[in-house]
């Protein structure tokens, strides 16, 4: 529900007079969103019919679209950082990280349904726990521009596991 | 050279004054040129159509879903198999 709430206000906001024209939504945002929409609605009502390898595919492809939301925002020049950031960026920066966790989950499911071994199952948990874990140091200490939403959000759903 | 100096003064005045209106005129042309807002684009509306999908397919799935007429209900059976395996996933499904 929040998920819809934000970009609910990112989509009002980008019809703005003020937003509409900026290089944060039309170079920005682009057509990603769109594209993410599509591979989500497409994982949405193509989950039942196929089999979990399936699923687990376009849900990696919907995660790799966001990211490159989230890539071609972090590159577009910014007039008026903290109102685009609000606006704009937040409600995608969170929306990401809110997948990011959910592919976490559906690498897990997978290979549960699979009736992999549970040596397999434990080797992959603790090898994306540190590829996630690389993925949050990196964009806290490596970029200039730091992304502190996808961190938090991916924290505290690790902490309530 | 006769006929520039034989040009009268108000001639000249009316000239300058003239150029100084033609100015003014470019000067209030350029400001509402830049006071105009940008018009929508293509990314913009595709933006709102993408929100709206977003929207759409979780509530008809859950409104089918609800009232019972989803395919063999396999929406249903999904949904409770990832219910008791995966809260989140749900809550992904219908947030």
């Amino acid at each position: 529900m929040i998920n819809f709430l934000l970009q609910g206000v990112f989509v009002f906001m980008q019809l703005t007079a003020r937003f509409r024209a900026l290089p944060m939504v039309q170079m920005g945002v682009s057509y990603w969103y769109l594209v993410a929409t599509l591979a989500q609605t497409l994982w949405l009502i193509l989950l039942p019919f196929i089999n979990d390898w399936g699923s687990l595919t376009i849900f990696i492809v919907f995660w790799l679209t966001l990211m490159g939301l989230i890539t071609f925002q972090y590159y577009a020049p910014s007039d008026r950082p903290v109102a685009e950031y609000w606006f704009l960026k937040f409600p995608f920066e969170f929306y990401f990280a809110w997948v990011t966790v959910m592919l976490l989950g559906e690498i897990s499911i997978t290979l549960q349904r699979q009736n992999s071994s549970p040596v397999v199952i434990l080797s992959v948990g603790i090898l994306s726990f540190a590829i996630w874990f690389g993925g949050v140091i990196f964009v806290l200490l490596a970029l200039t521009k730091p992304f502190y939403v996808i961190p938090t959000i991916i924290g505290l759903s690790i902490v309530s596991y | 050279m006769t006929e520039e100096l034989g040009r009268s003064r108000s001639e000249f005045v009316s000239e300058a004054l003239d150029d100084e209106i033609q100015d003014e005129n470019n000067v209030q042309a350029s400001d509402a040129i830049k006071a105009a807002p940008e018009p929508l684009r293509l990314v913009n509306y595709l933006n709102v159509t993408a929100l709206l999908v977003n929207l759409f397919f979780p509530i008809a799935i859950f409104g089918f879903d609800m009232l019972g007429n989803s395919p063999r209900g396999i929406y249903q059976n999904k949904v409770c198999i990832d219910m008791n395996s995966n809260l989140l996933e749900y809550a992904f499904l219908y947030s």
